[in-house]
């Protein structure tokens, strides 16, 4: 294991970019698609269809492909942007499709009661939606939402692909020049586990607490 | 009973012209007109499905009708009625509206994710525009009045249920209603606790507001209410004081309702 | 629409690329939803030495990311001797994955089977093995059917990642033509859309299987 301590510096740095890149995506998505879940609330039968066909398109489609759409893609539209960057707008893209829908189903699923009492006394539509559907339905879509965000950290590995230094990449660098691919990768995993695992145990908690409430 | 009644006429706060609703195929309200004075407590009794909680549910236009017209407190609800016919109105002037009419409901009535004082002020906050100093003054004195002062701070899921129906009054209250429309809303509380929330309904009765009351109650029925009206099959069959009408029933389907719950009665 | 045209003409080429995907699912499918099954004994066992290990495993190999086993697969395959063709290691890696997943899936269908099943399986002589694989399991397996059907979506997607390592399956034959034509990103466009015609053939097949379960209620 020696080789894996040697290497543990490069490795670590490249657990930065790998977290950078999460994290952005993470919240790019979770703005972008609360943004359109709450408007495919609000929104009519149109919204809600187009929000369904985009959910159906990215549930259907592979990340990668995604990722190759917006990695040879963009440059064809003038925006020459690094690597990183058009592998983190297509996972924006990807995983904004199901925040927004766990958001619309999350508000849907708010008891029908709490909307009419609010609107018995006489609150408005928007006043509904902001005082009562959104802080209880978030409160339903924090441990899907948890577990997306999760799957979100292991499909930054997927830019490795395209050549996006992150710790996926970091790793296979590494394990050319060394061959030491167990060693390696093993505590490659070790570091995706100690991130993930902990986001799916927070996952598991929340879900439990708002099962009682 | 109410004591504030006087012999002076007093004036009309609900009429109900002719409403007929359907959901789809099944009618389930046929031409229901009558109308409430103000000070009245009106109970609404009748089998599952007669159309007594919709009707109820129309007063404050949760539910539209098909025909009909209803005014509250001399303001149409839900449709604006001219010679041209209707319309329906925008989601301001119904909300507006239902600012007349305070209801309460048969379950999971209150906002969780608030305090049972934040319950009671929200209406007067966000609709009345008041300020959080008299909103938050005004709805402890309503909380006092429901004998629930010392939970202000609680929230629902640490209530009781009768607790929390007494909360839903208050904050029903809160936005000063002419009129209370009542759901069923002892249906759905163990025995031990729904005397305390009848009584919070007897107290108000006596103080002269006008109460629609759609109960499954007869004993509380026939002490605290003016009128009784019983429905069956989207039809209003009897109308009268609750003695009256359980004295002389003009129909045989009433006397068989009524002879169902007294067999059924937990009160014995 | 002349990347159509030119994509159209790599047409032969895209099939051959579909079908390592297809072979791909072909042989990881099956064999992740049998070892599931398999696992998901040893994970609700009561001995802590079985079910301990397994819920280890499990949970390690549902937080990794699916390509970095396949790289584990890919590299280390040759340092134990063997030449496996990339699109084996990617198949051994996949499966494994999504044996850990099933299990998972399995799991919890078989929580939701109510005690009594398991008292009624011994009381007519079964053994525990036996009460679990011709009682208690064909209950939970119909329980969770929706959850298997996006576990399988989720396998066909993950498929994909062989092109990392430079298999051709359909989403690498995508880029290679691509490259080898003046078309450009929009190739992916049908890319995706063959993925999109046999996620949505695989739902609706198990949406199909869903309808007895739901009569049943």
């Amino acid at each position: 294991m020696d080789v894996a301590i040697l290497n543990l510096n490069y490795l670590l740095k490249a657990t930065v970019v790998t977290l950078e890149i999460a994290a952005a995506t993470v919240v790019f998505s979770l703005l972008l698609g609360t943004l359109l879940g709450v408007a495919a609330t609000l929104g009519g039968a149109f919204v809600r269809a187009i929000l369904a066909m985009y959910v159906y398109i990215v549930r259907g489609v592979p990340v990668l492909v995604l990722i190759f759409i917006a990695f040879f893609g963009l440059p064809r539209t003038g925006l020459d942007v690094p690597n990183y960057v058009a592998a983190t707008i297509a996972l924006v893209v990807y995983f904004a499709a199901f925040v927004a829908d766990i958001v619309r189903g999350s508000i849907s699923a708010v008891p029908k009661t709490n909307v009419e009492a609010g609107m018995a006394i006489g609150l408005r539509r928007i006043q509904i939606l902001w005082q009562i559907q959104l802080p209880l339905g978030m409160r339903l879509a924090l441990p899907p939402l948890v577990t997306t965000a999760s799957i979100a950290v292991k499909s930054t590995s997927y830019a490795s692909i395209v050549g996006v230094w992150e710790l996926t990449y970091a790793s296979r660098e590494v394990v050319e020049r060394t061959l030491a691919a167990f060693e390696i990768f093993f505590t490659v995993m070790l570091i995706y586990f100690c991130i993930c695992y902990p986001i799916s145990l927070g996952a598991s908690y929340l879900q439990r607490r708002f099962q009682t409430n | 009973m109410n004591l504030a009644t006087s012999q002076s006429p007093r004036r009309t706060m609900i009429e109900v012209k002719g409403v007929s609703k359907s959901f789809g195929s099944n009618q389930v309200l046929r031409d229901i007109s009558f109308n409430i004075k103000e000070g009245e407590v009106v109970v609404l009794v009748g089998p599952s499905g007669s159309g007594k909680s919709t009707l109820l549910r129309c007063i404050n236009f949760l539910e539209e009708f098909q025909a009909g017209q209803i005014l509250v407190d001399g303001s149409s609800v839900g449709y604006s009625v001219s010679g041209s016919g209707r319309r329906r109105q925008s989601e301001a002037e119904i909300a507006q509206l239902r600012t007349k009419a305070g209801m309460v409901f048969q379950s999971y009535n209150l906002f969780p994710h608030k305090t049972a004082l934040d319950n009671v002020m929200m209406g007067p906050v966000l609709v009345n525009k008041e300020s959080k100093a008299e909103a938050k003054a005004h709805a402890l004195k309503l909380l006092e009045k429901v004998g629930l002062a010392d939970r202000a701070n609680h929230f629902p899921s640490q209530l009781s249920g009768g607790q929390q129906q007494r909360v839903a009054i208050a904050r029903a209250l809160a936005m000063r209603p002419k009129v209370m429309l009542f759901d069923e809303v002892t249906s759905a509380l163990d025995p031990e606790l729904v005397e305390e929330v009848l009584k919070t309904l007897r107290d108000l009765s006596t103080e002269g507001m006008t109460m629609i009351i759609v109960t499954h109650e007869m004993q509380f029925a026939r002490d605290v209410a003016d009128r009784m009206l019983f429905f069956y099959q989207g039809s209003i069959i009897e109308d009268g004081p609750p003695a009256e009408v359980f004295a002389n029933p003009k129909t045989e389907r009433f006397q068989a309702f009524v002879k169902r719950f007294q067999a059924n009665s937990h009160h014995g | 629409m002349n990347w159509l045209n030119t994509a159209a003409g790599w047409l032969p080429e895209f099939l051959e690329g579909f079908l390592v995907t297809l072979a791909l699912v072909a042989m990881c499918l099956p064999v992740a939803l049998m070892l599931g099954m398999v696992v998901v004994l040893a994970r609700i066992s009561s001995k802590k030495a079985v079910w301990l290990p397994t819920y280890a495993a499990i949970e390690f190999l549902r937080n990794v990311p699916t390509f970095l086993l396949i790289l584990v697969v890919y590299y280390g395959a040759p340092l134990l001797g063997s030449r496996l063709d990339g699109l084996y290691c990617g198949a051994i890696a996949i499966a494994v994955q999504h044996t850990a997943y099933l299990a998972e899936v399995f799991r919890g269908g078989v929580s939701a089977v109510p005690k009594t099943q398991w008292d009624a399986g011994r009381a007519i002589g079964l053994k525990p093995a036996g009460v679990f694989y011709r009682v208690v399991l064909p209950q939970a397996v119909m329980k969770v059917i929706p959850a298997i059907g996006n576990q399988v979506v989720v396998l066909i997607k993950d498929t994909s990642l062989v092109a990392g390592i430079g298999v051709i399956d359909l989403t690498l034959t995508g880029k290679l033509v691509m490259e080898r034509t003046a078309a450009s990103y929009e190739v992916f466009i049908l890319v995706a859309i063959f993925y999109l015609v046999l996620t949505t053939i695989a739902s609706g097949l198990f949406r199909l299987l869903e309808i007895p379960t739901v009569k049943r209620r």
